[in-house]
This record gives structure tokens, C-alpha cells and sequence, in this order.
């Protein structure tokens, strides 16, 4: 083996399960040996090392393979050093995961990505373990997934055919889609897997944990073992800056796993725009490797340009149907709902149920509907109401929708969004409803039947 | 470089009982091209001489091939021993590094240095089946490397690591 384009044959052997040896040569002709805690796979001609301090213009380092003991020389020759971007934190993280793992969380910290081509690999010759199986071939999981979310539908159906499509092809117990604020400082959770709670609603803030940082860089990011570095807790919040706080959604918990083994978070991008994130974990270390990553990374690809194509039929719909007239509503009990203005926060008796646009778009409907007797609302009105301040005008709709509906869906009994259509929904309402506006003394609102 | 072997042995007791250890070692030198180029390989097994002057390390001719070309002609020799389960490392060199045919007793060597390298990794959750196999196979093409180490560095990870270390 000597083209270095067979580099692509050797990603298994660059998880950093073994240590690499290293061999340079000093500025005065005598080598130097030591071990390097990551050998980083770039691409099929160029690795990335943590940085090292010997001079590094030449290096021959040793990998093994994870499986058969094999041990693959690689010569290298240096190019450059990151130290920012991408590469260095999809680095950074795996290394967190590394010295976690290996006890040596104090110890490995990445200063540096050492970028080097490689310009031969040596297979050494010896009595290796036989290969393993082979893996199941991730391809025909990577076609299934995609030709679902070719088959199109609104964000809804997209977003549930992904995930059911990780649980059945590829195996995926935990995952979860956010979306992208348009403010662009956060992610906010529309949809997720295998969770005791959904946690729509919950927010994680750009750069923070798995999540945060492949949404800032627009990279996959995947770490291998748990480590405290990207978990995503009180200390994670307790990091923030006082004023990115305030503004977060902190009420509605992250669902993620406590203590999760593997992690792979995957930007949705189309045309260079951060649409969101998928993510994916599992309590078992080693879980996802690169073709896992390179399996969700396509379908994040093909998530992104069916959202936009969703978001282009989406709101040129037929005329809107006059508001339905409702079955006569069984007396029920009153539901309180109390609006505070300072953050669109809503309030269905005692409990929280969202904030922000969310929060300022339920608030208008439900006036609509209290005030006129309205049930038939659509996206694009929405999208031009003065009242509920979309913070973009490529602001995702849909997906706070999405999130709307099934946080009503989760927590409040007696009030529903309905899909009737292409950029059209109903508001259901099956109880009386008293709004209070904490902001005007709460006293704005009269207990209403429900429209009839 | 001085003329004469320095009056005290390099080598404290503690690390020639570290270097002989299961310890996993890395052997490097340079290409005698005119272009030097880092080659690297792995042993398997060190005995320290008992005047720890001499220090010799085990290798597979088949897998070092090319490091002993450059060990023929630079004599130049790097060699990192690292314990896999606490990451402790030192780092020896020398200059005076030759190859020669194994003692009588290198393949027992390197046969007991196995089972410790094997039960070290077994520490950190390696298969013995996986150790056994990183080791280079101890057959015909076993061959020793000798040199009179003159430099000792502490290659362990962190603040310290790369540092020189002087004996006392």
C-alpha cells in the first residue's frame, strides 16, 4: 500500500483507540520518538496531530489497527497549524472524549491541529488477528432514509421520517432535530427519539456542548466517550454569559442522556445556511463511527434541500375555508391562560408551556379566536402580523409551529393546533378560556366560550 | 560528546526495572540518505546490561527492515517505552546504536515480555488475544539493537513531557 489516497481503507485505524507512535527528526539529524494522543483523518491525503512542540517537518507515525493489531506507517510531511475552525473542534472533541476515557482528561488538551499530507502508507507485515465481519454496510440504510425524505411532505412528516428512519436502518435508540433561531444565538428542539419527555421546546445556545459547537462551525462533531467537557448540565448553563441566559429557554428541560457514551451532531446546511442540527447518542462508548457520520451527514444534506422544498410549496395553498363551525363543546372546566409580555411567556393554569415567538404567535391566536371567533389561521398572515415580531424574514414558521403543536399536544388539555393544509391550520378550542395579559393587570380578559 | 563513559551509569535502578518491564516500545533512527526521514518500528523486549551502560532492544528484521538500514548507517537510535495502563514514558537516545544477531536467550526474553505487555493492556480492557498480536513476532527474524544510551527524557504526557532528565 502505498498511495496515500488509500488513507480512506485506514479511518477505523484513527479513532484514537491505541496511541500512535510518532518519529520526527531534530533540526541536528537525530530522531525523536514519543506517542500522539490523536491521529486525525482529514481526508484521504491529509491527517491532522495534536499539536506538537519538536520540529515537525517530517514524521512517520504508526497506527494500529483496532480490530487485527495491524500496524500501518504513515509518512507525513507538515503543512500548517490551526488552532480555530472547524477541524480544530472536531478535533478538540474527540480528544475530550479520549482523555476521559484514558484518565487523562487534565492532561490532553489540544493547543493545536498539526495538518499534514501524507505521502506513503506502509502496511507492516506480520502475524495480525483475522478481520472481524465487516459492519453492516451502512448504504442501503443511507437509500432507505433518503428515498423517505425524497418522497417530500410538509416539516412534519420530514422530520418524522428521519427519525423513525434511524431507529429502523440504522439502529439509533436516542436522536434529536432543532432548528435554528433566526436571531441565529440558539437551537430549539422540534422534534426527538427514544426520550422519556420529547423536550420540544428546549433550547441549547450556539457553541455549547455537541450540539452548540457543530451548529457554530457548520461540521459534524463526534465524540466517542463520554466526557464532562461537552455534557450538557448545570454547568453548561452556569457557563453562560448572564444577558445569553435570560433570553434561553430553560424552563423546558433538555432531554438528552445523562451521561451519554457517544455523540454525533450534524449541522443542517443548505447554501452555506445553518437550518439546524441533528443530533444522536447512545450510553454505549464507540457507537458511531465514520460511516455513521458520513451516512447522517448525506441525510442532513438531504433533510436541508427537502425543507427547503417544503418551504417553497408550503404557503401557496388555495383560498382560505371560511372558520369552521364547531360541534357544540361539553361544559368543561375554565382554562386559565395568563401572557407575560417581557418574554411571550405563556402560562396554562400554574404551568409553564413556552415563550418567546412561540409564545407571542399562541397569544395572537388565541385572541383572534376569543375576540372574532376565528379558527382558520395561515402561515403567511402569521408571517406579516405586526403583534408577534418574527425575528427573520427567513425565519423557519413551520418549525415553530411544529413546536407549538406538539408542546399543546404534550401539555395543555383542551387547546390544539390542527394541519388543514398546505401553510394552513385550525385552532381547536374545547374548553372556555379566561386570557389573562400579566402586562395589563390581568384583568384584559373575560372568561369566553368557546366560538361556536 | 565526552571521550569516556560518564562515571555514574545513566540509568537509575528504577527505570532500567521500567525499560524491562511490559512496557510498549518504539523504536526510531533517520534515513542515511542525505534527506533524513524519520523510520520507525516496534520491539518486543529490552535487557539493560548490568553495568547499565547497554542497553538493548528486541525487533522483527522483517518489520524493521528500513529502521535498520538507517541504524547501519547513522547509528542515531530514539526509543520511547510507554506503560500502557499509567502513560508513563521515557524517552533514550544514543548514537552508537547496531544491529546484531539475538542472544541465546531473547526469544524467552520476548516471549515473558509479551505476557507482561499483554497483562498491562489487559488493565485498560484489551483483549490478550489483541495484545499478543500488536507484538512483533519473535521468530527467526528476531535481531537486537544495542546502544550506550547518552540522553534520558521524561515522555510522559503533560507539563514535564519532552524534558531532559539528569541524574543526581
Amino acid at each position: 500500500m502505498s498511495a496515500a489516497a488509500d488513507l480512506d481503507a485506514l479511518r477505523h485505524c484513527l479513532e484514537g483507540a491505541v496511541p500512535a507512535a510518532i518519529a520526527t527528526v531534530a533540526v541536528d539529524g537525530t530522531p525523536n520518538v514519543t506517542y500522539v494522543s490523536q491521529v486525525h483523518y482529514v481526508d484521504h491525503a491529509h491527517v491532522a496531530l495534536s499539536f506538537q512542540f519538536f520540529n515537525k517537518t517530517r514524521a512517520t507515525v504508526q497506527v494500529l489497527d483496532p480490530d487485527t493489531a495491524a500496524h500501518y506507517r504513515l509518512s507525513l510531511e507538515y503543512l500548517r497549524t490551526e488552532t480555530s475552525g472547524p477541524l480544530f473542534e472536531r478535533m478538540k472533541a474527540k480528544l475530550a472524549g479520549i482523555a476521559s476515557h484514558t484518565g487523562m482528561a487534565k492532561v490532553f488538551r489540544l493547543r493545536g491541529a498539526d495538518i499534514y499530507a501524507v505521502r506513503a502508507i506502509e502496511a507492516v507485515a506480520g502475524a495480525w488477528l483475522p478481520r472481524p465481519p465487516l459492519a453492516r454496510s451502512r448504504l442501503p440504510g443511507l437509500r432507505a432514509c433518503a428515498a423517505a425524505l425524497a418522497a417530500g411532505g410538509d416539516l412534519d412528516s420530514l422530520f418524522d421520517s428521519l427519525l423513525v428512519g434511524l431507529r429502523r436502518e440504522f439502529g439509533i435508540q436516542y436522536a434529536m432535530l432543532l432548528m435554528h433561531d433566526g436571531h441565529g444565538q440558539r437551537l430549539y428542539t422540534v422534534a426527538s427519539l427514544g426520550y422519556p419527555v420529547s423536550g420540544v421546546g428546549s433550547e441549547i445556545p450556539l457553541g455549547a456542548g455537541v450540539i452548540g459547537v457543530a451548529a457554530r462551525e457548520r461540521t459534524a462533531i463526534r465524540i466517542s466517550h463520554w466526557t464532562a467537557d461537552y455534557a450538557y448540565g448545570r454547568a453548561l448553563r452556569d457557563n453562560l454569559p448572564a444577558d445569553a441566559l435570560a433570553s434561553l429557554e430553560t424552563e423546558i428541560p433538555f432531554p438528552g442522556l445523562e451521561a451519554p457514551g457517544s455523540q454525533l451532531a450534524v449541522p443542517i446546511l443548505v447554501a452555506d445556511r445553518l437550518l439546524g442540527v441533528l443530533y444522536v447518542e447512545s450510553p454505549e462508548d464507540l457507537r458511531f463511527d465514520y460511516e455513521d457520520e458520513d451516512a447522517l451527514v448525506t441525510l442532513a444534506h438531504q433533510l436541508a434541500l427537502a425543507m427547503r422544498l417544503a418551504a417553497h410549496s408550503t404557503e401557496a395553498g388555495a383560498p382560505m375555508p371560511a372558520d369552521a363551525t364547531e360541534p357544540p363543546t361539553p361544559a368543561r372546566d375554565s382554562l386559565v391562560i395568563r401572557r407575560y409580555g417581557a418574554n411571550d411567556s405563556l402560562f396554562i393554569g400554574e404551568d409553564y408551556l413556552i415563550k418567546g415567538v412561540a409564545g407571542a404567535i399562541l397569544w395572537k391566536l388565541l385572541n383572534d379566536h376569543q375576540r372574532h371567533g376565528r379558527t382558520e389561521f395561515s402561515n403567511r398572515e402569521l408571517r406579516l402580523a405586526p403583534d408577534i415580531r418574527l425575528p427573520d424574514i427567513s425565519d423557519n414558521l413551520e418549525a415553530r409551529l411544529i413546536l407549538l403543536r406538539r408542546r399543546l399536544a404534550e401539555r395543555c388539555d383542551g387547546v390544539a393546533l390542527e394541519k388543514t393544509g398546505r401553510g394552513r391550520f385550525r385552532l381547536r378550542v374545547d374548553r372556555p378560556l379566561t386570557l389573562l395579559d400579566m402586562d395589563h393587570g390581568g384583568d384584559s380578559g373575560q372568561p369566553v366560550a368557546p366560538a361556536r | 560528546m565526552p571521550a569516556s563513559p560518564p562515571p555514574d551509569p545513566i540509568l537509575s535502578e528504577t527505570q532500567v526495572a521500567f525499560l524491562e518491564s511490559g512496557v510498549s516500545i518504539n523504536v526510531a533512527s533517520v534515513s542515511g540518505d542525505g534527506n533524513p526521514y524519520p523510520l520507525l518500528a516496534r520491539a518486543c523486549g529490552c535487557q539493560v546490561s548490568a553495568d547499565r551502560r547497554q542497553v538493548a532492544v528486541l525487533l522483527s528484521a522483517t518489520q524493521a527492515a528500513a529502521l535498520f538500514a538507517g541504524l547501519r548507517a547513522s547509528g542515531s537510535v530514539a526509543v520511547v517505552f510507554n506503560l500502557p495502563s499509567t502513560h508513563h514514558s521515557l524517552q533514550l537516545k544514543g548514537r552508537d546504536a547496531r544491529v546484531t544477531a539475538p542472544a541465546a536467550d531473547d526469544p524467552a526474553r520476548a516471549a515473558a515480555y509479551r505476557d507482561a505487555f499483554a497483562a498491562d493492556l489487559a488493565r485498560i480492557g484489551f483483549s490478550d488475544a489483541y495484545a499478543r498480536a500488536v507484538i512483533p513476532p519473535t521468530d527467526a527474524s528476531l535481531a537486537r539493537v544495542v546502544f550506550t544510551p547518552d540522553s534520558v527524557f521524561d515522555q510522559t504526557p503533560g507539563g514535564n513531557a519532552g524534558q531532559r532528565l539528569t541524574r543526581t
